[in-house]
């Protein structure tokens, strides 16, 4: 199976957008950008945060995974947007509920139901609220690395 | 052998991971079981060829008569042993 590797140019800091469209679009537009995604993943990962929001409450420090249709990935990757100050999602159990989101982590995957290993990775790190606020507090994207490399 | 259907949004990545979870806990309890996934849109018409439903996304249906389980706690992990406790104690009976 494609292995999904994470370079530090995949770590955005200091994100400025104030809405989750804004995210959405600017990460989305990286992978389209690197050509790793077809430019319609841009639109497919906003309708489908409309209709089924990824937001997730994980504590203090909460996390989006947004992700959409595989068939318009050309290289799985996975992108990691963190922002200087929280925007909203609609959460993933209840579309009804909100949470501010302060890292977002997005997913492009080629295989509708593989890449179980690094899955399994970025539920760990969603999970350790630890590592989540050290991902928001450092100064730099290499920093940020230092501290998911050892989840990847 | 229990049939499990775990469904999220596009059928991929959030179920991927609590599929992975339940079949984990499983086989650690060696209770056999049978995963598949799909689309939370799919699992009305699926339904009736499995003994529970879980999902990671809110779903309510109230013609459907298996129990269904809310699959969040695995992602988010607020919860997730409670959670895993009674999916594997449905799964073993």
């Amino acid at each position: 199976m494609e292995k999904i590797v994470i370079t530090p140019e995949d770590v955005y800091i200091h994100l400025k957008c104030k809405t989750r469209e804004e995210v959405l679009s600017f990460l989305t537009g990286r992978l389209v950008e690197g050509k790793r995604v077809q430019k319609e993943y841009v639109q497919a990962i906003l309708d489908r945060e409309r209709q089924y929001p990824t937001g997730l409450y994980t504590g203090d420090i909460s996390v989006a995974m947004p992700h959409a249709d595989y068939r318009l990935v050309n290289e799985s990757a996975i992108i990691i947007g963190v922002l200087d100050a929280p925007v909203t999602f609609r959460q993933m159990s209840d579309p009804d509920a909100e949470v501010a989101v302060s890292v977002v982590i997005l997913l492009a995957l080629k295989d509708p139901h593989g890449h179980t290993d690094v899955l399994k990775r970025v539920t760990d790190l969603i999970q350790e609220q630890g590592a989540l606020k050290k991902i928001t507090e450092a100064a730099s994207r290499k920093d940020i690395y230092g501290i998911i490399s050892k989840y990847f | 052998m229990k049939k499990v259907l775990v469904a999220c949004g596009n059928g991929i990545a959030t179920s991927t991971i609590a599929a992975v979870k339940i079949r984990e806990a499983c086989e650690e309890k060696k209770i056999p079981v049978a995963i598949t996934q799909c689309k939370i849109l799919e699992v009305p018409s699926k339904a009736e060829d499995y003994d529970l439903i879980v999902t990671t996304g809110k779903f309510q249906d109230p013609s459907i008569k298996i129990p269904i389980f809310s699959a969040i706690s695995l992602l988010t992990g607020i919860g997730a042993k409670e959670s895993i406790e009674k999916i594997t104690d449905f799964l073993s009976k």
